[in-house]
């Protein structure tokens, strides 16, 4: 893909590997709580509302709201030079939790709070991460 | 062992390197000057100093970095001794931690100290990049998406602006003082006094936090010790004492912080990007002090980036949630002001060397209140609040000082 955002790669570790397996085949999966229903994000290794190990990696909708919305000038490390201005943006999805990722595609510096966005996999090198675009407010 | 609550302990003594861009220094030569100094200040024998607490180095790190002092100071045998990993957050919980172990008589007195070369040490400019790259935050889930610090405030101040009408000219309000207060302090990194257009019309670093809005990156360090009252009383310096602190701590991830995740059903809503767990901090430091948001004659507030010494006016209860932004406006927090704020210049004009950054406030906290700040001097300033934060508005220390 041409101009794709850079990266500095995430390593997954024995928990994570399932999320990042879920976004190499382009579907965002969280693990849900058999239990109490929460929906756990970063992966969790027991459910952080109700204690229970009982948890099931489940996909979801991929649409999410802006939490909050910054656009970064001066990039964190060398590697994100060529990509400034950028959206960093917190996205609270759908099924609840908050995740941190980037708003991508048209118009992404003008993204506000409460845009909705949904999520589109990119592929950077050996990772796909999850960043999101606009589809409304 | 039991504590002794009716044990009073002070501050019998503070020391600081200067601070700006020290180059060649090595963090440990930091170190050592700014505890030399303040055990020279307290005028105490240094076989009576039983327990130390350091806050690492960024640049020179070491996983047992307290024996590294310990050893460069020539303090063999100590009955309270750590490398404390709480950052910007660390001097309130060390004064904290220190006062435990002297009420417990485990500890005759504590030397807390902190240094670092950030500036020079991993080469000009490069300061960001280091604490992006050390892992600062989720290097699986926050870093892959080209964030930082200043992204990480930024994206707080963006929330705060949304809900409750904040400005950029507020946020800026606070560089402007904390300048002013700088220019009357040689020691200051930064002391041209600037304007709320200065603020806004510097480089935009990630929005709506602009240069002017964010801390500096300096190098140096600074140090205090912590005996009984009573014991300090009979010490060189005039004696500070710990009316009350209290400390909170809750999620470095965003995405936990802001979601409240485990909080039970009931407390949901209660803590959030914009509600912190200071008040947790305030409510137990004022408690134990005894005293009223109107008895504080100055405020060192932790100032990160604009946004970070913002928001604790609110959840410190010096006004509502929401009105940060009109509390900070018209020189209230400026020298002459209802509550002087930042009289050393904090960390955006006087200096930011990372972990160190918030014993800078503590130390002038006791400055003030010794009345030895000359053009700066809050005139008969008899008690002083003095914050500390670290981790995106997540981990809080709060002390309340007295004159003795």
């Amino acid at each position: 893909m041409a101009n794709v955002m850079p990266t500095i790669a995430p390593q997954p570790t024995e928990i994570s590997k399932p999320f990042w397996d879920g976004c190499r085949e382009r579907r965002l999966v969280m693990q849900k709580c058999e239990d109490c229903g929460n929906v756990a994000y970063y992966p969790a290794y027991m459910c952080p509302a109700c204690t229970s190990e009982n948890l099931t990696w489940t996909e979801l909708s991929g649409r999410g709201r802006v939490h909050s919305v910054t656009i970064v000038h001066r990039p964190a490390a060398p590697a994100f030079a060529s990509a400034v201005p950028y959206a960093v943006a917190l996205i609270e999805v759908e099924e609840g939790p908050i995740m941190m990722s980037n708003i991508v595609g048209p118009n992404a510096l003008e993204t506000k709070i409460d845009d909705v966005v949904e999520v589109v996999f990119e592929d950077v090198g050996e990772v796909t991460l999850p960043r999101f675009r606009r589809i409304g407010k | 062992m039991s504590l002794r609550p009716n044990v009073e302990v002070a501050i019998a003594g503070v020391g600081e390197t200067a601070v700006g861009k020290l180059p060649g220094r090595h963090s440990t030569g930091l170190y050592v000057e700014a505890a030399r100094r303040a055990i020279e200040d307290a005028g105490i024998d240094k076989s009576e100093i039983d327990g130390l607490l350091t806050t690492a180095s960024v640049v020179d790190d070491n996983v047992r970095h307290h024996m590294v002092i310990s050893e460069h100071l020539g303090l063999f045998c100590k009955t309270l001794c750590d490398t404390l990993r709480t950052g910007g957050a660390a001097f309130g919980y060390a004064f904290q931690l220190a006062q435990w172990a002297v009420q417990s008589g485990r500890c005759r007195a504590v030397l807390v100290v902190a240094a670092d070369n950030l500036l020079t040490g991993p080469g000009l400019g490069q300061g960001v990049t280091a604490y992006t790259e050390l892992g600062a935050h989720s290097l699986e889930f926050e870093v892959p998406f080209g964030a930082h610090i200043p992204g990480f405030y930024a994206l707080v101040a963006q929330r705060h602006m949304h809900e409750y009408g904040t400005t950029p000219e507020q946020l800026a309000a606070i560089a402007v003082a904390c300048r002013k207060h700088a220019s009357l302090n040689p020691a200051a990194q930064k002391r041209q006094p600037i304007t709320v257009d200065d603020v806004l019309n510097s480089r935009m670093i990630s929005s709506p936090l602009h240069m002017l809005d964010c801390s500096l990156i300096s190098d140096g360090g600074g140090a205090f010790i912590v005996t009984t009252l009573e014991r300090a009383r009979e010490l060189r310096a005039r004696p500070i004492r710990l009316l009350g602190a209290g400390q909170a701590q809750s999620y470095y991830h965003m995405g936990h912080l802001a979601g409240g995740v485990g909080l039970p059903r009931d407390r949901k809503g209660e803590f959030n990007l914009t509600n912190t767990v200071q008040k947790v901090a305030a409510h137990d430091a004022f408690g134990e002090a005894g005293v009223t948001h109107d008895d504080i004659d100055v405020a060192e507030i932790y100032d990160s980036f604009t946004i970070t010494a913002l928001m604790q006016f609110e959840d410190l209860g010096f006004c509502k949630k929401g009105e940060g932004g009109a509390f900070v406006e018209g020189g209230r927090i400026e020298l002459g002001g209802a509550l002087p704020v930042n009289t050393h210049g904090g960390l955006l004009s006087y200096a930011h060397p990372g972990m160190p950054g918030g014993i800078f406030h503590l130390i002038e906290g006791v400055r003030q209140l010794r009345h030895e700040c000359g053009e700066r001097q809050v005139p008969n300033a008899e008690i002083a609040l003095v914050t500390n934060v670290s981790a995106v508005a997540s981990n809080h220390s709060v002390c309340i000082l007295g004159r003795d």
